[in-house]
């Protein structure tokens, strides 16, 4: 240990030397020198630098190596679909199961390849030793809190997946910026239609009265420009918008020309500045589309979805769905009111179990320990 | 025998209940109180969003003035047997399924009236403010669900109140051991058997206990007034 310790202090001097020289002032001779001169002795320094830095290197992998021979940590890869995961001794056959489950039911159907799955490395069980076991690109530990029940463990392993996956779209500009939102999260179908139906839009309201052209303009597609903001609010619902939102300071002239003096053109320069910005449905709804799209589009989609991740949303739309956009925006809706809560459903049965346990508890009364009196 | 017993408990709580009847008739009004559309606005679609969020805080407090109701119900229908060691009860010429019921019936009885109380101030709420597009009322199902949780309550209490103090400390030891040491014993026998591992044992039993067909559902269900 402290031969390999002296070793990568030599390397660390070798290399501070090195440094130093060339950031010592240059000498009046030195000012005098060509430029010719200067690089050639920079190339020269070069093999030391090299040879400092493998140095370096070899010291941080013997470190490396002699600790993990103190940890004895044993571990077993495994591969469930594109996923590559290390699990520590004696937890594989639980990685296994927790990870296939979730790979077979969210992702296998239409998750054929993808290049950070691919390239990604996860960790089960394993914790804070991860840096005990060589995985330079290890991405994340699946099984973070043990004591958790099966359903929030298996919540946790499709979100650390869905993160991964969504870096494929890292550089799909125009999808990327409208989706913005993981279409693996899960599908909440009674806040999504609350979220909906209490949106102060009047595209939202027209979609969900059945114009399909008006589900389009509300997730922010096909419309584009200040037509964007005239389709999809009101005049009333745009002021609204500028007196609820952050535009403009608090002395701002013009928010206070909009909001009190309903000077609606106004309302429309604020709001023009960045139009996207109030597109009516949020990234968690337009994300609930592109999931339903790569459903449609089943086995390859999301492979279709990184060939067409420089289009426009739609076209993307279309090409991973394999339907056109009007069908697809059709399937969207019908999931969307399919799910609107029933405010108090089946209330009725629910108040016959309520008096099955009122019974219940009324005859242990009659039941109880026998009163005595002193 | 009926007519007597409700007299006596009502009796016994009619200062005590007054409270909880304006607090029922009050929380529909106060939940939806400064909620609507913004001064100047015409549209009553404009704040749809922010009137849910409104009233979302406020829906705790209907289970737990439900559960409240029910627990004052049941005590004070006990208070004075304990007191005198079940002297009346044990005097009287019927039997004890006989006079359990008669109290359980005349304690929910009362229990009609903050239901009734909240009953006339969801409509109340309901019918004083104008409802955004795509929003409805629900006040009837609202005090049908607030007379189950305190017929509910009502109901737990009363058996445990029935019988001795022991048995009392029995049901709250156990459920409170339960709570308490469910967790360390479930981590500890999860290093010994899967199953532990797998399954969290007093979450399980939480879960079962308020969702259908637990007992408890009623308090754990939608409580809203109005809603999509």
């Amino acid at each position: 240990m402290r031969a390999t310790r002296a070793t990568g202090a030599a390397a660390w001097t070798l290399l501070a030397s090195v440094v130093l020289t060339l950031l010592v002032p240059a000498s009046p001779a030195a000012a005098q020198l060509t430029e010719a001169d200067l690089l050639h002795r920079l190339d020269s320094l070069q093999p030391l630098l090299d040879a400092a830095t493998r140095q370096s290197q070899e010291w941080q992998e013997e470190e490396r190596a002699r600790v993990r021979a103190q940890a004895s940590l044993a571990t077993d890869t495994l591969r469930v679909g594109l996923l590559r995961v290390i699990a520590a001794e004696g937890r594989s056959e639980q990685a296994r199961d927790i990870v296939e489950a979730i790979w077979t039911e969210h992702y296998a159907a239409f998750v054929d390849r993808s290049p950070a799955l691919e390239s990604a490395t996860f960790t089960f069980g394993l914790g804070d030793r991860r840096s005990f076991v060589l995985v330079p690109e290890a991405t994340q530990e699946l099984d973070v809190v043990r004591w958790l029940p099966r359903p929030r463990r298996e919540e946790h392993v499709r979100g650390a997946v869905a993160a991964v996956l969504s870096r494929d779209l890292a550089n799909a500009l125009p999808l990327q910026s409208w989706v913005s939102e993981s279409p693996f999260l899960p599908y909440r179908p009674e806040w999504t239609y609350r979220l909906v139906a209490t949106t102060p839009s009047q595209a939202v309201r027209r979609c969900l009265s059945g114009a399909l052209e008006s589900c389009a303009a509300a997730l922010g597609l096909e419309v584009e420009g200040d037509a964007a903001l005239l389709s999809w609010y009101s005049e009333e619902e745009r002021r609204y918008l500028v007196m609820r939102s952050d535009i403009g300071s608090v002395g701002d002239v013009r928010r206070r020309k909009c909001a009190e003096e309903r000077r609606i053109d106004i309302c429309d320069e604020l709001l023009a500045a960045d139009h996207r910005r109030w597109t009516p449905l949020p990234g968690t709804v337009r994300a609930s589309l592109l999931r339903l799209a790569l459903e449609s589009g089943g086995q390859g989609a999301w492979g279709r979805l990184l060939e067409a991740s420089e289009r426009a949303p739609e076209e993307a739309l279309a090409h991973v769905s394999g339907l056109d956009s009007r069908a697809l925006l059709f399937e969207w809706r019908v999931r969307l009111v399919d799910g609107r809560p029933e405010a108090y459903a089946a209330l009725g049965g629910r108040s016959l179990l309520a008096l099955f346990w009122i019974l219940f508890f009324a005859t242990l009364a009659m039941r109880s320990t026998r009163w005595r009196s002193r | 025998m009926y007519q007597p017993m409700l007299y006596l408990h009502w009796k016994q709580i009619r200062v005590g209940l007054i409270p909880f009847v304006i607090a029922s008739f009050g929380l529909p009004l106060m939940a939806i109180d400064g909620v609507g559309a913004p001064p100047g606005a015409d549209g009553t679609m404009l704040g749809a969003y922010h009137f849910i969020a409104s009233v979302q805080p406020w829906l705790i407090f209907f289970p737990v003035l439900a559960g409240a109701i029910g627990a004052m119900l049941a005590l004070s229908a006990w208070n004075w047997d304990h007191r005198h060691d079940h002297v009346y009860a044990l005097s009287l010429p019927v039997t004890r399924w006989e006079y359990v019921t008669l109290k359980m019936g005349a304690g929910a009885s009362l229990a009609t009236l903050p239901a009734a109380a909240l009953w006339l101030g969801a409509h109340m709420a309901a019918a004083s403010i104008t409802l955004p597009v795509g929003l409805h009322a629900y006040p009837n199902q609202l005090a049908l669900r607030f007379l189950l949780a305190i017929l509910l309550s009502y109901a737990v209490l009363f058996a445990m109140a029935a019988g001795t103090i022991r048995t009392t400390l029995w049901v709250v030891s156990i459920a409170a051991g339960l709570v308490v040491f469910g967790a360390v014993a479930t981590d500890l026998l999860g290093g010994f058997y899967d199953l532990f591992d797998r399954t969290n044992v007093v979450l399980v039993a939480l879960q079962w206990l308020t969702r259908a067909p637990g007992p408890f559902e009623v308090f754990t269900g939608n409580w809203s007034l109005i809603d999509v």
